[in-house]
């Protein structure tokens, strides 16, 4: 029940950001410069008098949007080429099979950052690219659950009464895939955030003035002797992110 | 798997991993001859065009170039940097160095760290080492590499001035090591723990403890092989993390290794070396791959 | 009798060996120094070479900028001009190379030929010149192009002067010669010993740092003697340090906008006349922590700078704005038949103030109502030359022979290969004709401030700041006095404490 909470606390948090954050987060102000934790900026400001949790509410907004397209590239994606290889069988299966291996072998980071090399970073790009390298694992998973499941006795008995394969797929198999596929999703939510701040962190054509987590440490790095607060405070909200998206879908580890 | 099959797929592996990202790179929305008549102040007449357009033989098919490109790359013409203006292999030769010194000295390390930490933590389950492993795998699943070191940049070298932040020879690569590192013994010492722990149920495992041996001694003896068959089979996986995490700290610690010179070529479109970089990291990945596999088949040719 | 000479030479010896042992420590301790740049290679013709190794103290050239922005002769005498395009130059009598060979016409016309060559930089202002050796100390030049200041070319930064010893290596007479040069890492300085004075001189370390921050942490802990351009941000920390000492020198460089007139949005003269008036270059100084408003093109210490600090005014830019058919969309961001007034700003990592500066030209033409993506790009000559921008952030020295002419012409005549804003106005370009026929400095003065009036008015470009740079120096440096930008960090008097 904690963690069902933990878990709608922090989609609000995130959602919020999307909606409304107490200051423009873009809005600059000289004279309040490094203004400090105060009543008025909670988190303090940066070097141009930015709100810095504006900035992170925002970020959070953008961040959100990497995890749901992340997850719904690798869950679509997985779950058709899985179930498909798992149903079609012979050398079609072995193909896809083999394909997805050798997807998986080239690192998720750096499919991403070839992907943003070529099409600029945005959480858009980013989100797809992750995605799409989500796409190897999740089809691997999605072919071993529907194999085991085509392997049940009711699947043959449903075979032997002659349910079609389109129904078969919807009405038997896909039911039982599909909850442990999404919890699989969830869990690889925490993963999604931290590659996408590794990515911005490193920039790669992104624009600097958005306020991305990892491009918030990137930027705030520099101040690390005379206000190290200002890169403390990404790099929390980060771990913070990732712990409760870990912790909440602990339990559905596959 | 027989060393050859494994041959074959490696190579049919490499093979459709980098056409797929040569068709990729070329269809980026950039004109490579746009960007050389530019950057290398050639006149920008119809003669030099379709010139340039022939030598690099962008007239031809894709597939047509993709082979030229691959016999060139095969014998060592990685092709020219836009940026710099130099042969890229050299680029690279002058950078790998470092990345897979970081790469590899990272896993190294891992490895020697996560053997005896997923021994104790298996040999005594709820003890110090198993939280400790515990811990350290729900913390650095939470923490970006990036931002611990800056933390520990702080911590270390500004408030505890323990560390030289400046450091121009060996000691500037020891904390991006630590921190690759630190990723990987997490994660191999709970795959090395679990494998044990997985002896332990075994029928044999109570007949060692039943000829009087200790528990501690039976897991060592009996569990220890088939433990780091376990450990390098994850070992290849996280291969592909560690070589990304270097290009993190290549960025956080302003080291001149082949990812920063990724970042710095980008903007520049420089798609040969872009491609470059795609290549050596699946052929990293080979190579890992291919080295646990042998250390694998080492361990237990039963397995071959 | 004999005792007494015989203490005296004990003393003479004496006080020998302390020298000796004095001099000799002092040559082992090399004065190091650290900067973000160092030259590409030791190759004069090759790139910007030749600014930096006069840089590094180590070339010279004829002529060259003072303190004052002053253009005074350096290895040449005096230039007299004998004719539309030729003129004789006359080389100071008592110069000599770093290898000891004296400096004579015929070896710095093998020099120039060799950059002439090579290095398409040279050919900007006077196209390419001819060198005849009429005499050991006469050189007569033949310029393609007229010339209205010869002196004023030949202390552009390309025109350094050298012994060509063949494979691109180079003899220079500065008041240092090169010992050692690791690429892009640090090069290592000895005192040209047919320099005057060179005895006074410790050998140098230059070091290249990746970034400022770095280089700020090396003077901390001791490790530099001279740190040149150190980040803003760090100033008040290092102030608080006893053993250092921190100087801010005004440069001949100015941060400006270019604003790319063939843009759609930007074609307009009236939205680049709003981008104008919405600068708040005051906010933009005080968010790099060092720097003055500009005035206009040149920094204010030149003689042709504008007088007047450029207006801020949002109301005005507002009606500019309206006038040109932009209205307030639903999101506050301005539109026009439906499309958003929604502009690309780009600068480049290699000046770190400029990267600060963005967000914030973002947040102040948010104010009336436009939209800015930004982008931070390595190889910013070619995305600005490509076009692929509407506003790009850039820092220039707009005079660095002490001269108004180069930067205009270089950057803003139309059709100049630097014409990053494609200005292209024939009214401005018949200002710069005068240039060509006025010798006269005083005249060039209104010249100049007639174009920066006609640049005011067309808005091609928008000038911000002029920057003040800062230096650190340890105590053994600490009469060390940085003026002329990064154009002579090293030379022959650094104000070493001896």
């Amino acid at each position: 029940m904690v963690r069902y909470c933990l878990l709608s606390v922090l989609a609000v948090f995130l959602v919020l950001g999307g909606f409304w954050q107490p200051y423009d987060p873009d809005a600059v102000d000289i004279l309040a410069r490094h203004s400090g934790m105060t009543a008025s900026h909670l988190l303090g400001t940066d070097h141009l008098g930015r709100d810095v949790l504006s900035r992170i509410m925002a970020g959070g907004w953008r961040t959100t949007c990497v995890i749901l397209a992340v997850g719904l590239t690798g869950f679509v994606g997985g779950t058709f080429l899985g179930t498909a290889a798992a149903v079609l069988g012979t050398w079609r299966e072995t193909l896809i099979l083999r394909c997805c291996e050798f997807f998986i072998m080239v690192p998720t980071l750096v499919v991403a950052l070839t992907a943003a090399a070529i099409f600029g970073l945005s959480p858009l790009s980013a989100a797809l690219a992750l995605g799409l390298a989500g796409v190897g694992p999740h089809a691997l998973l999605a072919h071993t659950l529907s194999k085991r499941v085509l392997g049940q006795p009711f699947i043959l008995a449903a075979q032997s009464l002659g349910v079609s394969s389109f129904g078969m797929i919807s009405r038997h198999l896909l039911p039982n895939t599909l909850p442990l596929m999404f919890a699989y999703v969830g869990n690889q939510a925490g993963l999604a955030v931290v590659a996408y701040a590794s990515l911005a962190f490193i920039g790669l054509g992104a624009d600097p003035s958005e306020p991305d987590w990892g491009a918030m440490v990137f930027e705030y790095r520099v101040f690390i002797f005379d206000h190290p607060m200002l890169m403390i405070w990404p790099g929390t909200t980060i771990a913070i992110t990732v712990s409760a998206l870990n912790w909440a879908f602990d339990d559905f580890q596959a | 798997m027989h060393p050859v099959r494994l041959g074959i797929q490696s190579i049919t592996g490499m093979l459709a991993i980098s056409l797929a990202s040569f068709t990729v790179i070329n269809s980026m929305p950039a004109d490579p001859v746009a960007i050389a008549i530019r950057v290398w102040n050639l006149p920008a007449t119809d003669e030099t065009v379709a010139a340039l357009r022939a030598e690099w033989g962008l007239d031809q098919p894709l597939l047509f170039r993709y082979c030229d490109w691959l016999t060139r790359f095969l014998t060592g013409d990685w092709g020219r940097s836009f940026r710099t203006g130099e042969p890229v292999l050299g680029e690279f030769l002058e950078r790998l160095p470092i990345s897979l010194s970081l790469g590899m000295a990272g896993l190294a390390l891992a490895i020697v760290f996560a053997i005896p930490l997923g021994f104790f933590a298996a040999a005594h389950p709820k003890g110090v080492a198993d939280r400790f492993s515990r811990t350290l795998s729900v913390f650095v699943q939470a923490v970006p590499g990036f931002w611990l070191g800056l933390v520990l940049l702080w911590v270390l070298g500004v408030q505890l001035r323990w560390i030289r932040l400046l450091a121009q020879d060996w000691t500037a690569a020891v904390l991006p090591i630590l921190l690759i590192a630190l990723h990987s013994v997490a994660v191999l010492a709970r795959v090395y723990r679990r494998d044990l722990m997985e002896t332990a149920t075994q029928p044999y495992f109570r007949t060692a403890l039943a000829k009087g041996l200790s528990e501690r001694q039976a897991l060592w003896r009996h569990g220890r092989c088939g433990a780091l068959y376990a450990l390098l089979a994850a070992v290849r996986s996280e291969a592909g993390w560690v070589i990304g995490s270097t290009a993190t700290m290549e960025i956080l610690f302003g080291l001149p290794g082949i990812s920063q010179f990724l970042v710095q070529s980008i903007a520049a479109r420089d798609q040969m070396v872009l491609q470059a970089y795609v290549m050596v990291i699946v052929l990293w990945m080979l190579v890992m791959n291919g080295g646990a596999y042998l250390a694998m088949r080492f361990l237990d040719p039963r397995l071959a | 009798m004999p005792s007494k000479i015989l203490s005296g030479l004990t003393a003479a010896l004496l006080a020998a060996s302390v020298f000796v042992a004095a001099s000799a420590t002092a040559a082992a301790e090399p004065l190091r120094v650290g900067a973000t740049y160092i030259t590409s290679g030791t190759d004069p013709a090759k790139g910007s070479n030749g600014w930096a190794l006069t840089s590094h103290g180590v070339g010279e050239n004829l002529f060259t900028v003072d303190k004052e922005g002053k253009l005074v002769s350096e290895l040449a005498e005096k230039a007299e001009r004998t004719g539309d395009l030729t003129w004789t130059i006359t080389l100071k009598a008592d110069r000599r190379f770093s290898d000891g060979t004296p400096v004579t016409a015929k070896t710095l016309a093998a020099g120039f030929d060799n950059t002439f060559a090579n290095n398409k930089a040279a050919l900007a202002t006077g196209g390419k010149l001819n060198f005849e050796a009429a005499g050991d100390l006469t050189l007569k030049v033949t310029t393609e192009k007229p010339v209205p200041l010869i002196q004023s070319l030949f202390a552009e930064w390309p025109l350094i002067a050298y012994k060509p010893v063949g494979d691109g290596n180079a003899v220079f007479t500065g008041p240092y010669r090169i010992a050692g040069f690791k690429t892009d890492a640090s090069i290592k300085l000895e005192p040209n010993a047919y320099f005057a004075a060179s005895e006074k001189r410790s050998p140098v370390e230059f070091r290249k740092f990746g970034d400022a921050q770095t280089m700020t942490l090396a003077l901390e802990s001791g490790e530099l003697d001279l740190a040149f351009g150190l980040p803003s941000e760090v100033v008040t920390r290092l102030k608080a340090n006893p053993e250092l000492t921190t100087k801010s020198f005004p440069v001949g460089y100015q941060y400006l906008a270019f604003f790319n007139t063939t843009r759609p949005l930007l074609g307009d003269v009236k939205v680049r006349q709003a981008l104008d008036l919405a600068f708040d270059r005051k906010e933009l100084s005080a968010a790099i922590s060092g720097g003055e408003p500009a005035t206009g093109a040149f920094a204010s210490y030149f003689p042709f700078a504008g007088r007047q600090a450029r207006p801020t005014d949002l109301a005005k830019a507002a009606a500019l704005l309206d006038a040109a058919g932009w209205t307030k969309g639903a999101s506050g961001i301005l539109e026009k038949d439906g499309r958003p007034l929604r502009l690309l700003a780009i600068t480049y990592p290699q000046r770190p103030d400029l990267v600060t500066m963005l967000p914030v030209v973002k947040a102040e033409l948010a104010r009336i109502g436009i939209a800015v993506d930004t982008q931070v790009v390595e190889n910013i000559s070619q995305v600005a030359a490509a076009g692929d921008f509407d506003i790009t952030l850039w820092a220039q020295h707009t005079a660095p022979s002490g001269d108004p002419a180069f930067f205009l012409n270089s950057m803003l005549r139309s059709g100049a290969s630097l014409n990053y804003a494609k200005y292209a106005s024939p009214d401005f370009d018949a200002i710069l004709n005068r240039f060509a026929a006025e010798g006269d400095p005083a005249k060039r003065v209104a010249i100049a401030l007639d174009a920066q009036a006609r640049l005011f008015a067309d808005a091609p470009a928008s000038f911000l700041v002029s920057p003040v740079w800062y230096v650190g120096v340890s105590k053994r440096l600490k009469n060390y006095e940085p003026w002329g930008s990064d154009y002579h960090v090293l030379r022959a008097d650094i104000g070493e404490a001896k």
